[in-house]
């Protein structure tokens, strides 16, 4: 995980300089979130990206002390994996790593130094912290923290470049586990649908030993199975 | 007992039951070759490439650059520029990346353009590599390797000459520029069998005179100069592309979906697959469920003829109940009648599957490239059959109480 964002960062530090040449804007459909699941080596990775209204119901800057609770509140839900994503008993799953924020439009451009902020506060916390509920608590706690004043800090800037465009904002979910058997991963569930009363569906992708794949997840039936 | 009255009385009226039986085997078979055609096609498709991370084109979907870049169907909207494959080629996830170029061809078979790593790295059916039947792989510029189709359909061997078309359906030859056949590939069962492999550098070569699409008049560069100069490809129609750690596949795929100078779209081959799947399903649960009709119409079809054979054998079934037959036992034999039809028709329908499969799986094979693979019947067609038995008897219900009332009634008292 670290050396892509690492890259990603990376290559779009260079961005800025072209960025006014090239306009896009992703596609962004309320009640879809989409989660990308990839599995190696007992390493399970899921990243959730869920529209603002799902989750919070509003997708404007949240400057009311009401609508920002609402997104702490989302935020906190968040960090901890077990309200979203629930994985078999059987396959000793642990989470490393852990990521939960707000941005505007296209991450990939503007979060990039908040990723590289994290990366290295992983890297200086290390292994071993795995398990250290209080110690993750209060990691996450920094992350959110530090996510609030940059996304106040992107929107700013946001205004500046391109303030006729729709705000469209999404939260972005990103956990690690490191699982003792593999195999006994066959289907993930999404308690997710709970928590998020606006959210309806899932569209996932996978890549397991046995190929990639995609699926989608409904609120009706809030699971994925693995092949 | 019953069984041998049952089957006499069948072998009595054989032309109607005989004509029945063959309407449910015809419906039998239809019904499980659909299945088989759509399983088959599905495994050719799933088959065709493996071990391929990510698939990068120009931006379009997903499912037309899987469809031109693997499958040869269709054409690409747009090209990606060598500056920009060679930026995803330095990026440090790539474990490999082959480009392919696409657009001329050879008679009815396409040419791509590729380098010596497409046989390192192209894996079909599970992980299997390419393998050269006879020949080499591509060694010299105007080196060209192909597949067993193509080999087989145009009676080609290692060493004959081949003149690469401009486009896909013109009169315009690259005939100043003639190949030779290299090697030939192994059968596969996938695209490659119908593909004119040759390398990157010679797509270009035969392209040097010419310009926006048109040979210049009067142009023509010797081949010894030709082979002088820079053949580095201005673009290249898509690129295969291997990721070290699957772990890394998003992350990329997400980096050249956001490549800010130039539109690219980098897919799952397997998701696309499936999005493939989803688009076609809708057709296939169609042809399923007009099968399925067809079966029930035959089914429809022997209630009938047993319907009307009841007024026929009132006697019959009199005689028997003179005999000590109770209504019951009539009931039973034209239940077990039914059933024993439908069983006939099942299983020479499952014969008829089997000999279509046999006559249509080479037709198939080089008409579509969809290898329909003849396997014992599975599970899933077993329980259909099964099925089937079941529904005939279910049917022949309505018709057996009729005669159990009818029987009760008549006596031998039967004014016919």
């Amino acid at each position: 995980m670290k050396p892509i964002q690492l890259t990603l960062a990376a290559s779009t530090l260079a961005v800025p300089a072209f960025a006014q040449d090239t306009r896009e804007m992703d596609a962004h459909v309320h009640g879809v979130s989409t989660a990308q699941i990839a599995i190696e080596d007992g390493t399970l990775e899921i990243d959730i990206v869920s529209p603002g209204m799902d989750i919070v119901g509003f997708e404007y800057e949240a400057t009311s002390a009401e609508d920002q609770d609402a997104v702490e509140a989302a935020i906190r839900t968040m960090l901890s994996p077990e309200n979203i994503v629930t994985l078999p008993e059987a396959a000793g799953c642990r989470l490393t790593d852990i990521l939960a924020h707000l941005h505007g439009g296209d991450h990939d451009h503007e979060d990039a130094d908040a990723h590289m902020d994290e990366d290295h506060d992983h890297e200086e916390h290390a292994e071993g912290d795995d398990h250290d509920h209080d110690h993750e608590d209060a990691h996450a706690e920094d992350d959110h923290d530090h996510d609030h004043d940059d996304a106040q800090a992107e929107d700013d800037h946001d205004h500046d470049d391109h303030a006729e465009e729709a705000q469209h904002s999404e939260f972005h979910i990103t956990y690690a586990f490191a699982c003792e058997d593999e195999t006994a991963l066959t289907t993930i569930f999404f308690p997710f649908f709970d928590q998020f009363e606006n959210a309806q569906e899932i569209e996932a992708e996978y890549v397991t030993e046995a190929g990639a794949g995609q699926a989608e997840i409904g609120r009706d039936a809030p699971e994925l199975a693995l092949e | 007992m019953i069984l041998r009255l049952a089957l006499g009385s069948l072998l009595a009226r054989a032309l109607t039951v005989s004509m029945t039986i063959l309407a449910i085997a015809l419906s039998v078979a239809l019904f499980l070759g659909v299945e088989n055609v759509r399983v088959g096609a599905r495994a050719s498709f799933a088959d065709t490439i493996s071990g391929t991370d990510l698939i990068v084109g120009a931006r379009s979907g997903s499912v037309q650059l899987l469809l031109y870049s693997v499958f040869r169907i269709g054409n690409a909207t747009n090209n990606v520029t060598w500056e920009s494959y060679q930026d995803i080629a330095a990026r440090p996830e790539v474990d490999w990346i082959v480009p392919i170029s696409l657009g001329d061809s050879h008679r009815q078979f396409r040419v791509m353009g590729t380098t010596q790593a497409f046989f390192d790295h192209y894996k079909y059916r599970g992980g299997r590599s390419l393998a050269i039947e006879e020949g080499q792989g591509l060694d010299d510029l105007y080196d060209a390797v192909i597949g067993a189709e193509v080999a087989a359909a145009l009676d080609y061997e290692v060493g004959d000459p081949i003149v690469v078309s401009h486009g896909l359906a013109s009169f315009t030859d690259h005939d100043d520029q003639p190949f030779r056949v290299a090697g030939i590939v192994a059968r596969t069962g996938t695209p490659v069998d119908r593909t004119v492999i040759v390398s990157l550098e010679a797509i270009e070569a035969i392209h040097v005179d010419w310009q926006s699409g048109a040979q210049i008049p009067g142009q023509t560069t010797p081949v010894e100069r030709i082979r002088q100069m820079d053949l580095t490809p201005t673009a290249v129609t898509a690129a295969l592309v291997g990721v070290d750690s699957r772990l890394q596949i998003f992350g990329l795929q997400r980096a050249i979906n956001t490549y800010p100078e130039e539109p690219l779209l980098a897919i799952l081959p397997g998701v696309a697959l499936q999005e493939l799947w989803q688009i076609v399903g809708v057709a296939e649960t169609a042809l399923v469920g007009v099968s399925a009709m067809v079966v029930v119409t035959a089914l429809l079809g022997m209630m009938a003829m047993i319907f009307s054979s009841l007024n026929e054998r009132r006697r019959e079934m009199a005689i028997w109940r003179a005999m000590g037959a109770r209504p019951a036992t009539i009931l039973g034999l034209l239940l077990l009648e039914a059933t024993l039809m439908a069983a006939i028709g099942a299983i020479l329908g499952l014969a008829l599957l089997y000999a279509g499969l046999l006559v249509a799986q080479p037709l198939v094979d080089s008409a579509f490239g969809l290898w329909l693979p003849i396997d014992a019947p599975s599970l899933r067609e077993l329980t259909v059959l099964a099925g089937v038995i079941a529904v005939a008897a279910v049917a022949s219900l309505l018709p057996a109480l009729r005669a159990y009332r009818l029987s009760l009634a008549d006596g031998m008292m039967v004014r016919i």
